[in-house]
């Protein structure tokens, strides 16, 4: 009976560790897939302060066009610039959509390759597109989402792929780190007073000795 | 022989008068004339010019002086200065509220709570009232508990003095004796976080040395810029301990501890670990160092910065701040 047991754990044991090596194994298949993802994946940035986000595609084979659309939190952030990166092989190619939309807070993208351009391939990442935020609002995470995504062969199949999102921390700003003293020199102050006193000076001077080389002028023309 | 004198006397006389008369009646020609006339006139717009002159020079000086009249050298007392009131005061100096960006309601309502339930009269400096002559003062309204919300900067390469900003913009023609002291300095922003590009008065250790009313009267100083303590020295028995030159000045007038943060440090994470803090100190009657202690551990590092809370001197850890009233949680 016991020895009954025992077989039973040791199946169930080893069953559960065969089916957790084949998720692994799985897990493992789709993460050296192709991947369209957001880089950094977290960005941590004080108010009112710029900063780049990048959106990577990482080991891809003859790509040959692409499209996705980003969301994010438009109280937020607010999208500044962008920049299309296009990969050597492509000699000739069409942007057919490049859209920053800060009231809906969406950025949208698709880009395909023309002929006489060579398919795309790379086991490492290449950046599509890099976009330029500005952080408006302290928030403890915005989410940069990944949606309607497509990665097209030169055959115009659809490559399957993972995406990835981003997000931005965006914290209160230091309470002195971005500042600076400096000390103010004895010369500089005494090169103000000069200056000043000159000013003062002349203001007076310039308006009263008009009047007077007038006076003067006129009395001589009487003469 | 009289006559003959009288004669010649007369004759004298009468030559002398010729001579006078010819002289008197000698008349200038017409081109000389004018000539003289010119240079009459030229005399009189020579002293006209000069008497212009003078005056501008005494206008201009009249307004020139009080710009540069020289600041008060250091002074303990002032004829304002008071230790008179029977109630028991603390300070929130919020600068920091001058900007929309590091203001933080939340943060003055909450210290004040806890500081008025622990039996303080809690004044607010807040915003452009934070002048030089407000820290001129700071040591006469005899504040038992002083909390500065404000920006503090270091020089370039973070070089020491460090200076406290105030609200009051820079001017050459200020506090020109202090300036040059070094006890004043100009202090600014360097990014675009505050979207602020004016010059502010900074106030370095030497302001506080040498500048400042009154005294601090065992008053406890949370300091909450950045870099409060710059320097890490070590004990006679090998411990490391952090200061600054500011957390000297202070405890050199009169202050019992100093508690700042050993480096940068972010608006929300001093709002959030001083509320902490201030619950320990006041509410919960904790010593210092228990009280440092405790909000380190609660509130962790800077995420950023890495900077912790520290206290100034090193010997009043178990120092406990007076008991005003037993805390009213309302």
């Amino acid at each position: 009976m016991e020895e009954k047991e025992i077989r039973k754990i040791w199946k169930k044991t080893t069953l559960g560790i065969s089916a957790l090596l084949l998720l692994m194994m799985l897990r493992i298949a789709t993460a050296t897939g192709t991947r369209l993802y957001v880089w950094p994946q977290t960005k941590t940035i004080t108010v009112n302060l710029s900063f780049d986000i990048e959106i990577r595609v990482e080991d891809v084979t003859d790509l040959y066009g692409y499209q996705f659309k980003l969301s994010f939190d438009k109280d937020k952030l607010m999208c500044v610039d962008n920049d299309i990166h296009i990969p050597t092989e492509w000699t000739n190619w069409w942007c057919q959509e490049n859209e920053i939309d800060n009231d809906a807070g969406t950025y949208w993208v698709a880009v395909s390759a023309l002929k006489p351009s060579q398919p795309f391939s790379t086991e490492g990442y290449f950046s599509l597109v890099t976009l330029e935020f500005k952080a408006l609002e302290v928030v403890e995470e915005s989410v940069l989402h990944l949606y309607g995504t497509e990665l097209v062969d030169y055959g115009t199949n659809i490559m399957t792929h993972t995406t990835t999102d981003g997000s931005v921390k965006i914290l209160t700003p230091s309470v002195g780190d971005d500042g600076i003293s400096e000390p103010v020199s004895g010369d500089e102050l005494r090169r103000a007073n000069i200056e000043l006193a000159i000013s003062v000076i002349l203001l007076i001077t310039i308006p009263v000795g008009s009047v007077v080389f007038v006076i003067c002028r006129k009395r001589k023309r009487e003469r | 022989m009289q006559k003959e004198k009288k004669r010649a006397l007369i004759s004298l006389l009468f030559f002398a008068k010729q001579v006078i008369q010819m002289t008197k009646k000698k008349k200038l020609g017409r081109k000389k004339r004018l000539q003289a006339e010119k240079m009459r006139e030229g005399k009189y717009f020579g002293i006209f010019l000069a008497a212009i002159g003078v005056i501008a020079i005494t206008i201009s000086g009249i307004f020139v002086y009080p710009l540069l009249k020289p600041s008060p050298n250091q002074t303990n007392k002032s004829p304002n200065q008071t230790h008179q009131s029977n109630k028991i005061k603390a300070v929130i100096v919020d600068q920091l509220g001058y900007t929309d960006v590091m203001s933080n309601k939340s943060f003055v309502d909450n210290a004040t709570e806890i500081l008025q339930q622990g039996g303080y009269e809690v004044d607010l400096v807040e915003g452009k009232r934070v002048t030089v002559n407000f820290y001129r003062e700071l040591g006469i309204h005899d504040y038992r508990l002083i909390i500065l919300r404000c920006h503090s900067v270091l020089g370039e390469n973070k070089t020491p003095p460090l200076a406290l900003f105030t609200s009051e913009p820079y001017s050459s023609y200020r506090y020109q004796h202090e300036q040059e002291d070094n006890r004043t300095t100009k202090v600014w922003f360097l990014s675009d976080v505050f979207q602020d590009n004016t010059k502010y008065f900074g106030v370095t250790y030497r302001f506080f040395n040498y500048s400042m009313y009154g005294d601090f009267n065992n008053a406890t100083i949370i300091m909450m810029g950045c870099d409060g303590f710059r320097y890490v020295g070590y004990d006679f028995y090998g411990n490391k301990y952090y200061y600054g030159d500011m957390a000297m000045a202070f405890i050199e007038r009169g202050a019992k501890v100093y508690i700042s943060w050993t480096g940068g440090v972010l608006g929300s994470h001093t709002d959030t670990a001083t509320i902490t803090l201030l619950q320990y100190l006041v509410k919960e009657r904790q010593t210092v160092r228990e009280a440092v202690v405790n909000t380190n551990k609660e509130v962790y590092w800077d995420p950023i910065y890495g900077s912790i809370l520290q206290y100034y001197p090193f010997d009043v850890g178990n120092y406990t701040i007076p008991e005003i009233k037993k805390y009213d949680p309302g």
